[in-house]
């Protein structure tokens, strides 16, 4: 059970590359905090850094209020479940879950009953005498997640644990996280480019673009609330339909905005500096219901492809106002173009000029 | 990679051709050491009688006056030193150069490689006089440091190439299960590095046993005299007598440490030797 506080955390490579700028970051006790944002945006290298196999070049580390910068890992009482897995080839399952508790000098009895309870809650205890070579990429997994459970640690980090198993598998275990970090209570944080886990798995979430944090907060927050454009594409599949309005021409009520030739209808007024709106693919309806809400008229709209999820599906468009997706349902017939879009006003995102939220027209 | 079935029976053939050629030596000397004095020269492939003299003669006399017991000793032990030797530091070099990035590296494995060319003949006149000087001419460590000298860098060829193939993870993953870098070392990396580690071993192994240049130009007395040399101080029955089937005997009986050695770790140096090859 413990907090880590991240104080203005920076890493700088010996090659000069910044890959973690000036973080600050506090991970309560018990919480799931998942990092997320795409390759190279420094998320590896945070958790790295927390788990000491990576030195901070400047800012302050702290694990439970102590200052851990110069710790090695072995003194910061961590497990870390790493994406290959990092098994010890020359070990069975049982010798690989116990190793760490051997290093600590554990009584052997001690550490065969421990293994034993680990074992059982994964599933794993017809393969203990086996070796990791020998076993599936989903039960491998499992052995790295039962390394980092026996030990009780204070924190567990995760790098990335399901980015090599497929699909199913993937689901899978994600749910078995999910219910092993639930059991435990334990402080977790979690390195992942897969929003889906984020979305699922995580108590905070932490977007990271080139080192810097964008956004934190709950999963709905991220969705309902973007802190700016990238947090809004990034979140969220398909991404954001995203409309530039900086150029577009107002009326005098501030509803309707005209941008070259087509006209987008607002439910009220807009916020005078918002440069740009977005809006989500599932909250675009063909069919008006209710007051407020920006119609759209699309009139050179051409199909670009369509995706079937069974209960429903994305059509990828581009429109006068650039490519956009929107959500369908089983009743539209394929191929056939929306002519008019609705969304919601409480739906309607809007940014300024240099990307950021507008705060104040959440509804 | 599948082989077809001709390309298969071609590899097979010259398999066979370069098996028979390096064996006749050997089988030849095999059936000189069987042979009795009086029909070395016969030219026959098989004895007409076979005889267990040249062998018997190599042990005569016991520890003390035995031409071979002696050599053979210091052989056993001279190799078996310099191999601990040497695959102790080379294992902590090649790990720092694969693991670590310090100033100087290049230089290390540059001066390694430089070393490892060096004609052996070369430096054996100024070690002669060194080592005279020192006293430590005719000695153990007398040929150890020049064995060493030679095996290192080999070794630590060897092993660098082995370490690199061991996925940093692991040793990552050590750590944070609570592990000093060097329990990391023992308990993880050499473990994993043994297939390289014998591999290693038995290169230097077999340097340091063959050895002859060093061995008779730093040597005088039994004291210190490995086999190869000591084969060039054989003598016949009578001054009128070749010594050619105690020395085959002799050549013989030094080969079968090495067969033994690598048919023993033979699935190990086939995995070691081709491990640095291909990305697994």
């Amino acid at each position: 059970m413990s907090e880590i506080e991240l104080e203005g955390v920076t890493k700088v490579f010996d090659d000069g590359y910044e890959a973690v700028k000036d973080m600050n970051l506090d991970i309560g006790d018990g919480e799931f905090m998942i990092l997320v944002g795409p390759s190279g945006c420094g998320k590896s290298t945070a958790l790295r850094m927390i788990a000491g196999l990576e030195d901070i070049t400047s800012g302050e580390l702290k694990i439970d209020g102590e200052e851990v910068n110069d710790r090695s890992p072995k003194d910061r009482d961590i497990a870390m479940v790493f994406q290959n897995y990092a098994l010890y080839p020359h070990m069975t399952v049982r010798e690989n879950m116990g190793f760490a508790l051997k290093l600590a000098g554990v009584d052997k009895a001690e550490i065969e009953r421990k293994v034993e309870a680990a074992a059982r809650t994964l599933d794993l205890e017809p393969h203990l005498d086996r070796r990791p070579a020998n076993l599936s990429g989903g039960q491998r997994q499992r052995v790295a997640m039962g390394r980092a459970m026996i030990r009780e640690p204070k924190v567990f980090l995760y790098d990335e644990p399901l980015s090599n198993l497929d699909l199913e598998l993937r689901v899978r275990l994600r749910l078995e996280i999910a219910q092993m970090q639930k059991s435990l209570q334990s402080t977790a944080v979690y390195v992942t480019h897969d929003q889906t886990e984020a979305m699922t798995l995580a108590d905070r979430i932490v977007v990271l673009r080139k080192g810097r944090i964008e956004q934190v907060g709950g999963p709905k927050e991220l969705y309902d609330a973007p802190a700016n454009l990238f947090v809004a594409g990034f979140i969220g599949t398909p991404k954001m339909n995203m409309i530039d309005i900086s150029s577009g021409a107002r009326s005098s009520d501030g509803r309707t905005i005209e941008i070259g030739l087509h006209r987008l209808t607002f439910g009220r007024e807009i916020p005078p500096n918002a440069a740009k709106i977005g809006f989500r693919p599932e909250h675009c309806a063909r069919q008006s219901a209710g007051a407020e809400k920006l119609s759209i008229a699309l009139t050179e709209a051409r199909l670009l492809a369509t995706e079937n999820l069974g209960d429903r599906s994305f059509q990828y468009v581009s429109t006068e106002f650039g490519e956009m997706a929107f959500a369908g349902t089983e009743h539209d017939e394929p191929g056939q173009l929306p002519g008019m879009i609705y969304v919601p006003e409480s739906r309607l995102h809007f940014f300024d000029a240099s990307g950021n939220r507008l705060k104040g027209v959440d509804c | 990679m599948r082989r077809s079935g001709k390309e298969y029976t071609l590899w097979t053939i010259a398999i066979v051709i370069v098996l028979v050629l390096a064996l006749i030596p050997v089988l030849w000397l095999l059936s000189i050491s069987l042979k009795p004095a009086s029909e070395v020269s016969d030219g026959r492939i098989i004895p007409a009688h076979f005889s267990l003299e040249n062998y018997k003669s190599l042990f005569e006399g016991g520890f003390n006056d035995s031409p071979f017991i002696h050599p053979l000793v210091n052989s056993i032990a001279i190799a078996l030193i310099t191999t601990a030797i040497a695959i102790t530091l080379a294992s902590f070099t090649a790990y720092a150069i694969a693991r670590l990035e310090f100033p100087g590296k290049r230089l290390i494995l540059a001066g390694a490689l430089a070393i490892a060319m060096f004609p052996p003949i070369s430096i054996v006149g100024p070690l002669f006089d060194m080592w005279r000087a020192i006293g430590i001419y005719d000695s153990y460590p007398g040929l150890i440091i020049p064995y060493l000298t030679f095996s290192l860098p080999l070794a630590i060829y060897v092993l660098t190439a082995f370490f690199r193939e061991i996925p940093w993870d692991l040793e990552q993953a050590a750590q944070v299960d609570g592990a000093t870098p060097f329990q990391a070392f023992t308990k993880v990396i050499m473990p994993l590095a043994a297939p390289g580690i014998f591999t290693a071993a038995i290169l230097v192994f077999i340097f340091c046993w063959n050895d002859f240049v060093f061995a008779i130009s730093l040597t005088s007395s039994d004291a210190s005299r490995t086999v190869p040399a000591a084969l060039a101080f054989f003598t016949g029955e009578s001054t009128f007598t070749a010594p050619t089937g105690a020395i085959a005997a002799a050549a013989i009986v030094v080969t079968i440490p090495i067969i033994v050695f690598v048919l023993f770790f033979q699935r190990r140096i086939v995995s070691g030797l081709t491990a640095g090859a291909v990305k697994g």
